[in-house]
């Protein structure tokens, strides 16, 4: 047998340093594992609701011959869909394999060594991830009330700063920049480097005061919007989001683009996703009248709760988040430990259906009880 | 691909001829690594030993040997790598001693030399990788004498970060004068080992300051394994009752390591202002002062992650207990039945021991595996005892199925099993201590 290959001289010391991310093992394993029979998902916020009606009729309808024919490269249609929708041209679009890939492009179409990103120390992992991991320093800076802070952004600025990241609406903890505020971050950075919106939960934003983001690209081509079908389309298991910008920004991006990334069921099902009017009042509906639910339930055991908008609400445990995570498992209620957001002792619950929140208000409730907190 | 600046290597034959350049590569090594004259040539005296144990012993016929000198700031280290695992390591043995009339022993006399001449040494093996056997000097610091106690005020506010290289020793001083030596991390004792240690990245720390640059509190945390951060303090400097300060610090120090390649953090000496809530009760520890007091010492701990589960090995003597901590700490685990079965083992187990003096403790490690491992243990705990070390401790890796051959020595010569570190080693470890004064 030959012996392993020479990893200490062979891996970066970047890669050596970088934890790799463990996602959940599937949820028969999890199951087996932790001796639950039945399992409720509230750690990924997705859509209780599923896919679309009308997606889920073009995912039924998709011909299992069409398996061997490679995808539109550049998912063709779907970006001329968003063009109409959005009023701006399919060139100004690019299609991921989700949104994670969309950042790994951006970072990769402007950081070379010795550059670095700025984003908040308390959000969406996968900026952080993807320029660490890639050898670029990502510049951390702490969130303030919960929120993404501007001003605190801009003075980590340096001549070696090349792209911004801001996850608006926050996840996790739902807080949110309006339009003023984006307005005035970009003025600030005055188009000199590249401002991503992270717009994940931006379907289920109901304040009038959100930001356009869309159409403010007019007017600052600087200004770089990720949106996904992961969440409020509830195609999370088919991968599939997508950027918008200014076509010579989204000119450069599309270099370090990997074509044929996005399968040919995933472009269908959010292609078909987009035409259907019903989907989102429905499950902003659903939300609401969970969260509802939810807060109310927390209040009653004294929790600490922050939220805002998107389908996820964040509680403070009197507790470790990891050892809450494990006897919420052993009662078939899977929720997001947050000590890898940085926030330890505090859990994320995705807002689902009732039946769903009420299992884990009284897997809460018992786990409180049992520590005589409740 | 580079190596790192803080390593040098050199690669010769197995050949006894090359021993003068092998000699002056890890002399001249730890020189410019920092290491005093004496350090350096006990680090020398012992790669002297070891390299011509491999010629003469180990690889009669010759073979590649790497020898790879690192500056670890605080320390400088040798590491042979060779492509063999037919080596005796016997004589690494703490409680070896050597028959002049018999020629093994004395063949293995250059290897006991090489282990008493070095403050540690670890083998290690995986399956189709090269052996390594690692030699650890570090350097010398002095323990200050006479440093009048340092003080300071209540601060109305603080913000955190990392201290300033000149706070380092302030901090030392500022811990020494408010808490017992129980808590406090043997490294505070060595303001000089800490810098150093700092500057290495070995060791890490936050502190609550305020804005004239006043210090209200401190955290410490270094890595221990690949897996576990173990932490220190917090340490809160005559602040407030009300103060947040020490949750601020915890919550930081786990806020940084959170998303590095640690999966717990443990804390065995915790402060007053320990915040409990943040961790989990693993047990306690019998910790016997020098005057024959005995206080009981908490263990706690946190995962960083969602835990998915692992397996674990473990001797039929040992189930109950880790059944019932599993149940205990809700940690999901395949446990797999492991115990001798006659299959050949060798002739002789190595163990390795931390030495931890200022506690009066030691804890015995299991480096390789053989037929002898019940009175290794024996031998390892009468030279303990005499050497009038009240606390031994003992830790067995789950992960490691080979080291289920330890467990039937240890529960018949007087070890406990007192509360299970998750994912500490390969897998869980299980931490022992022999019962009673020693």
């Amino acid at each position: 047998m030959m012996t392993a290959p020479p990893l200490e001289k062979l891996v970066p010391d970047y890669i050596k340093g970088f934890q790799a991310y463990i996602p959940s093992k599937p949820d028969d394993v999890l199951k087996k594992i932790y001796g639950c029979s039945k399992l409720y998902r509230l750690s990924n916020n997705e859509n209780p609701v599923g896919p679309p009606e009308k997606a889920r009729r073009a995912i039924e309808a998709f011909p299992a011959v069409q398996a061997s024919i490679y995808p539109s490269g550049d998912a063709y249609h779907l970006r001329c869909k968003l063009a109409d929708i959005f009023g701006l041209h399919p060139d100004q679009f690019l299609v991921g394999n989700g949104a994670n890939e969309v950042i790994a492009f951006v970072i990769k179409a402007f950081c070379e060594q010795g550059d670095n990103i700025i984003t908040a120390d308390k959000t969406f992992a996968v900026y952080e991830w993807v320029a660490e991991f890639s050898g670029f320093e990502a510049r951390l800076v702490p969130l303030v009330d919960y929120g993404f802070d501007a001003a605190g952004m801009i003075e980590k600025i340096d001549e070696r700063t090349k792209v911004l990241f801001v996850c608006n609406p926050n996840n996790p903890t739902g807080s949110w920049w309006n339009e003023r505020t984006l307005r005035y971050f970009l003025d600030r950075i005055d188009g000199e480097r590249i401002v991503v919106v992270d717009e994940a939960y931006r379907e289920f934003v109901r304040n009038a005061d959100f930001p356009d983001s869309m159409a403010l690209i007019g007017n600052y081509p600087n200004l770089v919007v990720f949106r996904t079908f992961s969440k409020m389309y509830g195609l999370a298991g088919l991968r599939i989001g997508y950027l918008a910008g200014s076509r010579e920004v989204v000119d450069i991006i599309r270099r370090t683009c990997i074509v044929y990334s996005v399968n040919a069921l995933a472009q269908v099902g959010a292609f078909s996703a987009l035409d259907d009017k019903e989907h989102i009042p429905l499950t902003r509906e659903i939300v609401r009248a969970g969260k509802r639910f939810l807060l109310k339930e927390l209040d009653l055991m004294g929790l600490t709760v922050v939220h805002g908008e998107g389908n996820f609400v964040m509680v403070r445990l009197p507790m470790s988040d990891s050892l809450a995570y494990r006897k919420m498992m052993t009662q078939g209620v899977m929720v997001r430990a947050m000590t890898g957001f940085r926030f330890p002792n505090w859990i994320r619950i995705t807002v689902s259906h009732q039946e769903a929140l009420e299992a884990f208000a009284e897997a809460m409730h018992r786990i409180l009880r049992e520590r005589g907190e409740f | 691909m580079k190596r790192s600046t803080r390593d040098v290597m050199l690669s010769v034959d197995a050949d006894e001829s090359f021993l003068p350049l092998v000699t002056a590569f890890v002399e001249k090594a730890a020189n410019c690594f920092g290491l005093g004259m004496d350090e350096s040539l006990r680090l020398t005296l012992a790669s002297e030993e070891v390299f011509m144990h491999l010629c003469r012993v180990v690889m009669p016929s010759g073979g590649p040997v790497e020898i790879v000198c690192s500056n670890g700031g605080y320390y400088a280290q040798a590491v042979f790598s060779l492509p063999t695992d037919a080596f005796d390591m016997r004589a690494f043995n703490l409680t070896v001693t050597i028959s002049m009339e018999d020629d093994a022993d004395l063949d293995a006399m250059g290897l006991v030399i090489a282990s008493r001449s070095v403050d540690r040494f670890s083998l290690h093996r995986e399956e189709g990788r090269d052996l390594r056997l690692t030699l650890v000097k570090e350097k010398t610091y002095p323990m200050p004498v006479d440093v009048p106690p340092a003080s300071v005020g209540p601060l109305a506010k603080t913000s955190l970060r990392p201290p300033r290289s000149e706070e380092v020793k302030f901090l030392s001083q500022l811990a020494a004068s408010y808490y017992d030596t129980r808590v406090l991390s043997d490294i505070l004792l060595y303001p000089g080992k800490l810098v150093d240690m700092i500057r290495a990245g070995e060791y890490h720390s936050l502190v609550a300051a305020g804005n004239a640059g006043e210090i209200g509190g401190a955290i410490f945390w270094r890595r221990v394994g690949a897996n576990t951060v173990e932490c220190f303090g917090p340490y809160v400097f005559n602040q407030d009752p009300g103060s947040n300060i020490a949750e601020e610090l915890i919550e930081a120090c786990i806020g940084a390591v959170a998303k590095t390649q640690a999966v717990g953090i443990i804390n065995t000496r915790p402060t007053p202002e320990f915040s409990r809530r943040h961790f989990e009760l693993l047990g306690t520890l019998d910790d016997y002062a020098p005057d024959g007091s005995c206080a009981r010492v908490e263990a706690w701990f946190r995962l960083l992650r969602e835990d998915t589960g692992s397996t674990v090995w473990v001797h039929p003597g040992l189930d109950a207990f880790v059944r019932r901590e599993y149940a205990r700490l809700v940690l999901p685990r395949d446990i797999r039945i492991d115990q001798p079965s006659g299959e050949t083992l060798p002739r002789h187990s190595v163990l390795s021991a931390e030495f931890d003096r200022l506690q009066g403790r030691v804890t015995l490690r299991p480096m390789w595996p053989g037929v002898d491992a019940e009175e290794n243990i024996q031998r390892h705990v009468r030279l303990v005892a005499g050497e009038k070390i009240l606390n031994i401790h003992f830790a067995v890796d789950l992960g490691q199925a080979w080291q289920t051959v330890f467990i039937p020595g240890l529960l018949a010569r007087g070890f406990e099993p007192r509360f299970v570190l998750p994912y500490a080693g390969k897998a869980d470890l299980v931490v022992f201590q022999l019962r009673g004064k020693h």
